[in-house]
C-alpha cells in the first residue's frame, strides 16, 4: 500500500536534515573532537542540514563514542530510549565498534553494540571526519534506498 | 654541585636514615626508596612546610606483593620533581592523608580507596571515585590478586573459583 503525501514528506524531512545527539559513553576525547571537527565550518557537514541538539527528544541520528564503561551503560540505554522513533545510532571510533584496548578492562562492558543496536560503525583511532562523513552519507542513501522500495 | 644534589644534601641532613636512599635519575628527578608510615610522614612534612616542595602532582599506587606502595609525586619551585614513596602492608593498608599539607590530594586518594583498599585517615567525606555506581564491596581491582575473569560485569558480582574445585574439563570421546 503506497504512503500518504505526509508520510512521505516526513521521509523527506528527515532525510534532509537528520539532527544529530552527541553522546560520550567514556572515550578519551579524540573522536569528540572529530565530532565537532566534522561539524564546524572546516569540513561543515551543517551545510547537509545535519545540526548537534543538545537533548535526545530533538535527536534522530545517536553518534556515540567510546568504549561503554560500567557506569554509563545504563545511561546510554536512557538516552536511547527517550529517542523518538525511527532513530540510528552510529558507534564513532575503534572503541567504540568493538571496546578496542579497553574491551576487557574490569570497568568496561564493551563496544556500544554491546549495549544498544548500532546502524553504522566508522572506524579509526581517532574516527576521521571524512569517515564520519562517509557513513551518514552511507547511512542516509540506505535512507532513501529503504524508502523507495516502501513506496 | 647540582640543584638536586642540593636538595638530596639538604633532605639527608635532617633525616640521617635517608643516606644513599635518594637517587638522582636524570635532570630535575629525585627519586626516594620506598618508607614505612612513621618516617614517611615526618619527611612528608618536613618537605611539604620546610623543604619547599610545595606542589602536589599525583599519588601513583601498586601492589608489590606482601605491600602496596603509594608514590607521591611533588615538586618545588626548581622544578624538580620528587618521589617519596609510602608502604602498607596489604593485610591493613591504613594510611594518613595528606589534604593537610595539600588540598588537591583528595580525588588522588579516593582512588586509592576504590581500587587498592586503603583506608585513608583524615580525608573530608564524600563520594566514591572512580568505580561505578553498585561495585561490590571489598573488591580492589589494581590489586594483584584480582582477576578480571572472575567478574561478572552484568551483575557486577565476583565470582572466584573454590581452592579446592579444580575441575579437570573432560576429555571429548576419541573419534572413530
Amino acid at each position: 500500500m503506497a504512503r500518504n503525501v505526509l508520510q512521505k514528506a516526513i521521509d523527506w524531512g528527515r532525510r534532509k536534515s537528520p539532527w544529530l545527539v552527541h553522546f560520550n559513553a567514556g572515550a578519551c576525547n579524540g573522536c569528540d573532537i572529530e565530532i565537532v571537527d566534522a561539524l564546524t565550518p572546516r569540513y561543515d557537514i551543517e551545510r547537509f542540514g545535519i545540526i548537534q541538539r543538545g537533548t535526545p527528544r530533538h535527536g534522530d541520528v545517536l553518534a556515540c563514542t567510546g568504549a561503554v564503561t560500567l557506569q554509563t551503560r545504563d545511561r546510554l540505554k536512557m538516552v536511547y530510549e527517550q529517542m523518538p522513533e525511527p532513530k540510528f545510532v552510529l558507534a564513532i571510533g575503534t572503541c567504540a565498534c568493538s571496546g578496542g584496548i579497553f574491551a576487557d578492562c574490569y570497568c568496561v562492558s564493551g563496544g556500544i553494540d554491546s549495549v544498544i543496536p548500532v546502524s553504522a560503525y566508522i572506524p579509526g583511532c581517532a574516527a576521521r571526519p571524512e569517515a564520519i562523513i562517509d557513513a551518514v552519507v552511507k547511512l542516509l542513501t540506505y535512507l532513501a534506498q529503504a524508502q523507495k522500495a516502501a513506496d | 654541585m647540582s640543584k638536586e644534589e642540593q636538595v638530596i644534601q639538604q633532605i639527608v641532613a635532617k633525616f640521617p636514615f635517608l643516606e644513599g636512599k635518594l637517587t638522582n635519575p636524570y635532570d630535575r628527578r629525585i627519586h626516594a626508596e620506598p618508607l614505612y608510615k612513621e618516617d614517611f610522614e615526618k619527611v612528608l612534612d618536613w618537605l611539604a612546610t620546610e623543604g619547599g616542595f610545595d606542589t602536589f602532582h599525583l599519588v601513583i599506587g601498586f601492589d608489590s606483593g606482601e605491600n602496596l606502595e603509594f608514590v607521591y609525586v611533588l615538586s618545588n619551585a626548581d622544578k624538580i620533581i620528587l618521589n617519596v614513596k609510602q608502604y602498607a602492608p596489604k593485610s591493613n593498608p591504613v594510611i594518613n592523608s595528606v589534604v593537610k599539607y595539600y588540598k588537591n590530594c583528595i580525588w588522588h586518594e579516593r582512588e586509592l580507596i576504590d581500587l587498592f583498599g586503603a583506608t585513608v585517615e583524615g580525608l573530608p567525606e564524600g563520594p566514591h571515585y572512580p568505580l561505578p555506581d553498585g561495585w561490590p564491596e571489598g573488591q580492589y581491582p589494581m590489586r594483584k590478586d584480582w582477576k578480571v575473569e572472575y567478574f561478572d560485569k552484568n551483575t557486577m558480582t565476583y565470582n572466584p573459583p573454590a581452592p579446592e574445585a579444580k575441575e579437570e574439563t573432560p576429555e571429548a570421546p576419541a573419534e572413530n
